[in-house]
């Protein structure tokens, strides 16, 4: 006897979608001068590039980047993240025996349970596609970043090395050619 | 001639198995048996196993590294020689515990793998005899009954706080607990450091294959937990022997940086077939970090000997300082660092020109 009744079972869900990525490494600054000097000079120069100051932390947002410079250990952290609001929906039929009766009702169970299923797998979809676009982003920023650090490196080692000469005695000729990256200073012990 | 039970024969052969005495092929259907273990054994089987053990494990370790003529420090002072040139012969005799009779007595008669009966035994009731003894059974499970449970054993005690084990066989240990923190206290004094004298190049031979064999992980999580595991025991390792002040037992980091860092060296030795496709980029670096552990394990050795440099002759610690520099040079350690954080630097995604 074949089954006479149609059950359907739909759902729809609110569900908030969230991705994140993130990236850290320690730039290399030489000593030239004692710790917190140099860790002021990099503070300094990375407000001139548009950081703002949280205590020891240089901060700055840009293209939904978040990059998070902490001066005393010369850590770079860059992290994106990014959440979405959307709405899910799902439907599965099936067909049973009686219409109101308990086979209906194993059946609506059953395929509430699949529905479920259907919502998590769909809400798991759209957050990897999210996640897709995170990640994207935070490597599309992650070049221009490399280099734009590797030039506040240079300037604060640059910086540093005047300040040191000065200490030693005093300076007699200084030239700096940045398209070179070079800095050459000559000074009277 | 003398005589054994059918039960004390199976024990006999697996312990030469694990001795080194025995073939794979005569073990294997041993460990796969299960028997009723009897209520105590006879005179003659304990007096075969003293003597196996007594005979046994000495051999092993003089074949394995014993026999070199090389220079460790015993004091304040660097002694060249072979190991029982170094150290009397009465400084390095073992002792064994019930609990090696107990292991042996549970082996013949279980599967490794067999949690009902399972033997457990807190690490810190081993002497050095029983240590050095599991970690040649280890040695010889792995080889051969990994399909019977032996993973099972390295995440129990007291297999998974056996510094040996893990310092030899990292891979084995990427189950192990968090909260599992390797013993390495008992050998990094007396007889205990002795033996891992003895065992230079067998552990440099072992991180040589389990870093080669890293360019041909493809599971990135694989390699996480490796890299976990690994990072876990040199820590620890790392961490004991500078408190104790013989840095000379980590000298086959050195020989293995040498072997794995040659001019040729580049990143897809330890990364080449990874499949990143789709991950974060958290996820990746991770992974390359894992990856990169035991280059970035080099670092420490490199302060170690910078530290050396400024050791006096009147200070203290003059003698590890010395070799641990005589060391250094002889593998050319600052160009090997070099190279190893050529390569970390060219796997980290914020890399600076």
């Amino acid at each position: 006897m074949s089954r006479a009744y149609r059950v359907s079972v739909r759902e729809c869900q609110d569900r908030t979608i969230r991705a994140e990525d993130h990236v850290s490494t320690r730039l290399e600054i030489l000593e030239v001068l004692p710790p917190e000097q140099m860790a002021g000079l990099l503070a300094d120069e990375l407000e001139r590039r548009g950081f703002e100051r949280e205590g020891t932390r240089l901060v700055r947002k840009q293209n939904g980047v978040t990059v998070t410079v902490e001066t005393t250990t010369a850590t770079v952290t860059v992290t994106a993240e990014a959440s979405e609001e959307t709405t899910i929906q799902a439907e599965r039929t099936d067909r049973a025996y009686d219409d109101a009766g308990p086979h209906a009702k194993v059946v609506r169970e059953n395929l509430k349970k699949q529905v479920e299923k259907d919502i998590d797998n769909k809400a798991g979809e759209k957050t990897a596609s999210l996640q897709t676009q995170v990640t994207d982003r935070l490597e599309g920023e992650l070049s221009d970043l490399r280099q734009e650090l590797d030039q506040a490196v240079n300037r604060v080692t640059a910086e540093a090395l005047k300040r040191k000469a000065a200490q030693m005695g005093q300076i007699r000729e200084m030239t700096e050619d940045p398209q070179a990256g070079s800095l050459t200073i000559v000074v009277e012990v | 001639m003398q005589s054994v039970s059918r039960f004390e024969a199976n024990l006999l052969r697996l312990l030469w198995y694990f001795l080194r005495r025995e073939p794979p092929e005569r073990a294997l259907p041993l460990l796969e048996d299960r028997c009723a273990a009897p209520t105590c054994l006879h005179r003659n089987a304990i007096l075969l196993i003293q003597d196996a053990l007594a005979k046994g494990c000495m051999l092993l370790l003089a074949r394995r590294g014993g026999w070199r003529r090389e220079r460790f420090l015993r004091g304040d002072r660097a002694v060249y020689g072979r190991l029982w040139e170094r150290t009397p012969p009465a400084d390095l005799g073992l002792s064994f515990s019930a609990h090696t009779l107990s292991f042996l007595i549970w082996i013949t008669a279980n599967r490794p793998g067999d949690t009902e009966r399972a033997w457990r035994v807190p690490e810190d009731e081993l002497t050095l005899g029983d240590r050095l003894l599991l970690y040649f059974a280890h040695e010889g499970l792995r080889n051969v009954a990994e399909g019977l449970g032996a993973p099972a054993l390295r995440t129990q005690e007291p297999f998974v706080r056996h510094a040996l084990c893990w310092l030899a066989f990292p891979e084995d240990y990427t189950a192990a607990p968090i909260g599992a923190r390797p013993n390495f206290a008992p050998w990094t004094i007396g007889a205990g450091a002795c033996m891992l004298e003895a065992l230079q190049p067998e552990l440099a031979r072992r991180w040589i294959e389990v870093e080669s064999n890293k360019e041909h992980i493809t599971d990135p999580q694989a390699m996480r937990v490796l890299g976990l595991a690994q990072e876990r025991v040199l820590t620890a390792f790392l961490d004991a022997i500078e408190q104790a002040g013989r840095m000379d037992l980590a000298r086959f980091l050195l020989h293995a940086a040498a072997v794995l860092l040659g001019t040729h060296a580049h990143a897809g030795m330890w990364t080449a077939r990874l499949n990143l496709t789709g991950q974060r980029v958290a996820d990746r670096a991770a992974t390359f970090q894992a990856a990169t552990i035991f280059l970035r394990t080099l670092d420490r050795s490199q302060t170690w000997e910078r530290r050396a440099r400024g050791v006096g002759y009147f200070d203290e610690g003059y003698a590890a300082s010395q070799l641990w520099k005589a060391d250094w040079e002889q593998v050319q350690g600052d160009r090997l660092v070099e190279r190893a954080r050529a390569i970390v630097q060219q796997l980290d995604p914020m890399r600076q020109s």
